[in-house]
């Protein structure tokens, strides 16, 4: 507890008033010579005990309400977080959720959710008394000794970023450098908004973050300071994609916002190298998702842009940056023992009269001629590489490099595993049925919706053979027998797709076009982001950062953030030759936030406590608590005066003839 | 000489009732008072059967004439009575509460009129002051001179220590010697079974005894405003106590005390009279004498 008048608290001596009366009291009685002694004596012994002990209880009313008034004048404080027990702690670690969310201004505030969090921690700070202060960020994961709550708001580490958090990855790093450092009584103080994607509540790291929290002594503390407010006029922009076909642009939009409000227009911004026009667009409902196609007429050569929106409560979703390559093919290697499979892929990769595209189609036994650094996608119809083989371990390194490689099934049974991955045997349909899809993933995928929601026409496939496969995928189709489909397993910065049929008609309807043409140009599409000059990185991720003797350079005005080189701010970047688009994850743009009871729940066995905190209410982490103390001032004088009440008994013995002794 | 404790009124209007003992006394001198013994006297009390070597002389003839049997007449003897006053003087005998006298004074005025009835009337009267340090003993007589010598005495008595008045009864009752009516006049703020040994010895004794108790007011109500000081007026011991708070507890001990001193004077024959100190000697001596006569 902490007093903003300690210099009341001499007053305290005044407790000692009401003992010096007493004491002075008893010096102060008349006396008188009395005969009947025996009586007196025999009476006050009786009483002694029970008298003496209600005296004892008076004094010490009297003195604690003196004491209380003392204290209440003094503007006890004590910290909403830290409760009646704060100033015993040794260490503060504070996990600090620097993601987009965290940029919003609650309310009416114009105070960002980490600004404000920021300010009531380091209030919180001063109440204890020189503890330390120890910050990990979302960002970085990495423990920083914070020397004064004073700075907490200035050092590099608790600016804002445009990342996201994953906070059971910063349990665990607040876990770690407890138990590697052991800094005494300590306290970890989580810091976020409680969104759902950082939370992530069905992530398996939670298993190991809350192990780790229970396995820590029991001086330690878990609470969470639980910013659930959300801002009332926000509205983001993010770019779904930026693709260049030819000599045009194919930019896709998307505005979102947290209510479904009346039709809301707003002025977009776009910026291509430079050059910038604006045109409204109207929101209405929550989302709102287009495509804009600019001319390239002339620009050879790569390039870059941006689009944005007026400013609003979170200054961190309102720009989207992109850069596109050269005027030159996007190739695609089809690897297949097929000729009639490596025709139809070759025309789902590269549409005649449709986009740059250069599909090449070669046997696997061709596939190590393939130039696989220039090539956006492979397509591998064919008996998995032998991971001993060259080809294997050039298709390993082409996938982390960021390319993606599509796997179908082969013809024949093979036990050959590679990338953690095995075809199973072959499943062929009873006579007259199909294998027809069951569910498939409408956002995310080479499956999902388009643009302006339309569904791709997933359910006209009809296959009469396919192989499963073994391995740790990510399903995002699935067959209505609940096999799977259509699969992903993404390795460091590529992905591996893996579609249980083949275009060939003794197989499936694949190569009717219908759903075969999107997948393969949605694949290519990710595929082709780390070639030429189309480089677009997430915010925070390890390809956000320059390479290591990379120049770096800022080349938007849309941010004000000054920050660059670190690969947590979205905006547009030169590093050394290359320009780099960095953007927040689409997961910031997802608002739904963790109710309280789940946040209960997910914490339970972990002893945290939860602190909701809001910015637009005018709450503390400090509050003055005089109230109290008036209170008890008050429940010591009624107690007091109950004490001083004279016994009934005693009152009615003067009076009552009855009870006095009987003179005849 | 003028004595403040007497009142020539209350005497005279006193005077009026004898002071008879409740049984009879044993005597030299030819009195009011009944005698233990059968002798010559005017009154005759009744027959009884003749025995070798009674006084022919009181032969009754005609009941003789009446029954052919010889029958004695037997007459009341009347004797005189002394009268052996005990006041206690110790220091308890001293409290007075505010208008009331002091219960030394109230003794004096209830021994000095008993002492001069008792003379008056023709009977010897006795006193003897006690404390746990002093004993003033005056023999009994019937001149008017040994009154005065009482007044005096009474006149000059400061109580002071402690009581004495245990020891003090066991010695009367062994010096009065023969049948005598003792007066007690005391607070009695001793122990109750003492006291009772006490009354018995002279119940033992075949002494007619009379108690007068005497307490002041506010030894009885016990009511203050606010703490006191109490000291001691026996031995000066003091106590700070909060008289409201004890009330009951007072109460409760004097109450059973009183009713101890009640019950050893009522196991011993003895007459008992508390007195509050707040009323008139005057009707409190009229109540006693008026007794007696019953």
């Amino acid at each position: 507890m902490s007093f903003f008048a300690p210099a009341l608290l001499y007053g305290l001596f005044a407790a000692a008033i009401p003992v010096l009366i007493h004491l002075l009291n008893k010096r102060r009685h008349r006396t008188i010579q009395w005969a009947a002694m025996q009586f007196l004596l025999s009476a006050t012994q009786e009483s002694r005990g029970k008298k003496k002990l209600k005296h004892i209880l008076i004094l010490i009313c009297r003195t604690l309400a003196v004491a209380a008034v003392i204290f209440a004048i003094s503007r006890p404080a004590v910290s909403s977080l830290l409760g009646w027990s704060g100033g015993s702690v040794d260490t503060v670690v504070l996990l600090l959720d620097r993601s987009v969310s965290m940029e919003a201004q609650e309310g009416e505030s114009d105070q960002s959710k980490r600004e404000y969090v920021i300010e009531r921690v380091a209030k919180a700070m001063k109440e204890l008394n020189g503890a330390r202060l120890v910050l990990i960020d979302s960002a970085t994961l990495q423990a920083q000794d914070v020397p004064s709550p004073d700075v907490l708001g200035e050092i590099s580490t608790s600016l804002p970023t445009s990342t996201s958090s994953n906070i059971p990855a910063l349990l665990e790093a607040a876990t770690r450098f407890i138990q590697s450092t052991n800094p005494g009584r300590t306290e970890i103080w989580v810091a976020s908004d409680q969104q759902r994607s950082s939370w992530a509540p069905l992530d398996g790291r939670w298993n190991t973050a809350k192990a780790s929290i229970e396995e820590l002594s029991g001086d330690n503390r878990l609470r969470i300071l639980s910013l659930r407010g959300q801002p009332e006029r926000n509205v983001a922009v993010n770019i779904i994609s930026a693709r260049r076909i030819d000599n045009e642009l194919f930019i896709d939009v998307s505005l979102s916002r947290r209510q479904d409000k009346a039709p809301l227009t707003i002025p977009l911004t776009f910026s291509l190298d430079g050059a910038r026009f604006a045109e409204n667009v109207t929101l209405t409902g929550q989302t709102l998702r287009f495509q804009k196609r600019l001319s390239l007429a002339g620009r050879e050569s790569g390039g870059s842009g941006w689009v944005e929106i007026p400013s609003d409560s979170n200054s961190q979703d309102n720009s989207s940056y992109f850069t596109y390559g050269a005027n030159v093919p996007t190739e695609i290697a089809v690897v297949t023992t097929q000729p009639s499979v490596g025709r139809f892929l070759r025309l789902a990769a590269a549409p005649p009269q449709y986009g740059n595209f250069k599909a090449t189609v070669v046997t696997p036994s061709q596939a190590g001629n393939l130039s696989l650094p220039d090539i956006a996608t492979v397509l591998w119809q064919a008996p998995l590489p032998d991971e001993s083989s060259t080809i294997a371990g050039e298709l390993d390194r082409f996938v982390q490099s960021g390319g993606t490689l599509v796997l179908m099934p082969p013809l024949k049974d093979s036990d050959t595993s590679f990338l953690g991955l095995t075809w199973q045997s072959l499943q062929v349909a009873p006579t007259k049925q199909y294998f027809i899809p069951g569910d498939w993933n409408h956002d995310d995928g080479p499956l999902r919706d388009g643009a302006d929601s339309t569904p791709i026409p997933v359910q006209k496939l009809k296959s009469i053979r396919r192989r499963g496969i073994e391995g740790d995928l990510t399903a995002l189709a699935t067959w209505d027998s609940g096999e799977l489909l259509l699969g992903r397993k993404i390795l460091s910065q590529g992905q591996v797709i893996v579609l249980s049929s083949i275009p060939d008609y003794t197989w499936s309807n694949l190569a009717d076009a219908d759903l075969l043409l999107p997948l393969i140009q949605r694949v290519i599409e990710t595929g082709s982001k780390r070639l030429g000059g189309n480089h677009s990185m997430i915010a925070g991720t390890a390809r956000s950062r320059p390479l290591d003797g990379e120049t770096v350079e800022r080349l938007d005005t849309a941010s004000s953030s000054a920050s660059i080189g670190s690969g947590y701010d979205a905006g547009l970047f030169r590093y050394g030759q290359r320009t780099v688009a960095i953007n927040r994850s689409a997961d910031e743009d997802d608002w739904e936030i963790l109710s309280e009871v789940e946040s209960r729940d997910l914490l339970r066995g972990t002893g945290a406590t939860l602190f909701n905190q809001s910015s637009s209410e005018d709450d503390s982490l400090i509050q003055e608590v005089w109230r109290a103390f008036l209170v008890a001032c008050l429940l010591f004088l009624i107690a007091e005066a109950i004490l001083c009440l004279p016994s009934k008994v005693a009152k009615t013995d003067a009076s009552n003839p009855k009870r006095k002794p009987q003179i005849s | 000489m003028k004595y403040d404790f007497l009142d020539t009124d209350v005497l005279t209007r006193l005077g009026a009732l004898p002071l008879e003992a409740r049984q009879p006394m044993i005597g030299n001198v030819a009195g009011r008072h009944r005698s233990p013994h059968r002798g010559s006297s005017v009154e005759f009390a009744e027959y009884r059967k003749y025995v070798q070597g009674d006084d022919t002389r009181r032969l009754d003839w005609k009941a003789y004439a009446r029954s052919d049997r010889y029958y004695i007449k037997e007459f009341e003897a009347d004797t005189n009575l002394r009268a052996f006053m005990l006041v206690d003087s110790s220091g308890s005998m001293a409290f007075a509460s505010e208008e009331n006298p002091t219960k030394i004074e109230y003794a004096r005025r209830l021994a000095a009129t008993l002492a001069y009835l008792v003379v008056n009337q023709g009977d010897a009267a006795a006193l003897s002051c006690c404390a746990e340090k002093t004993f003033i003993d005056i023999p009994s007589s019937r001149r008017p001179a040994h009154l005065q010598h009482i007044f005096e005495t009474l006149d000059k008595l400061e109580p002071e220590g402690k009581t004495g008045l245990i020891p003090s009864i066991h010695t009367l009752a062994e010096r009065a010697g023969r049948r005598s009516l003792v007066i007690l006049i005391s607070d009695f703020f001793t122990d109750p079974e003492e006291l009772s040994d006490a009354l018995q010895h002279l119940r033992y004794r075949k002494h007619d005894v009379a108690v007068f108790q005497l307490i002041d007011p506010q030894e009885i109500s016990f009511e203050f405003q606010r703490p006191h000081r109490f000291v001691d007026l026996e031995d000066g011991t003091a106590i700070v106590a909060e008289p409201n708070l004890i009330t009951e507890e007072y109460h409760k001990a004097l109450q059973t005390f009183l009713t101890a001193v009640e019950s050893a004077c009522h196991d011993a024959n003895v007459d008992h009279y508390l007195v509050d100190t707040s009323t008139s000697y005057e009707d409190v001596l009229r109540e006693f004498l008026t007794d007696r006569l019953r």
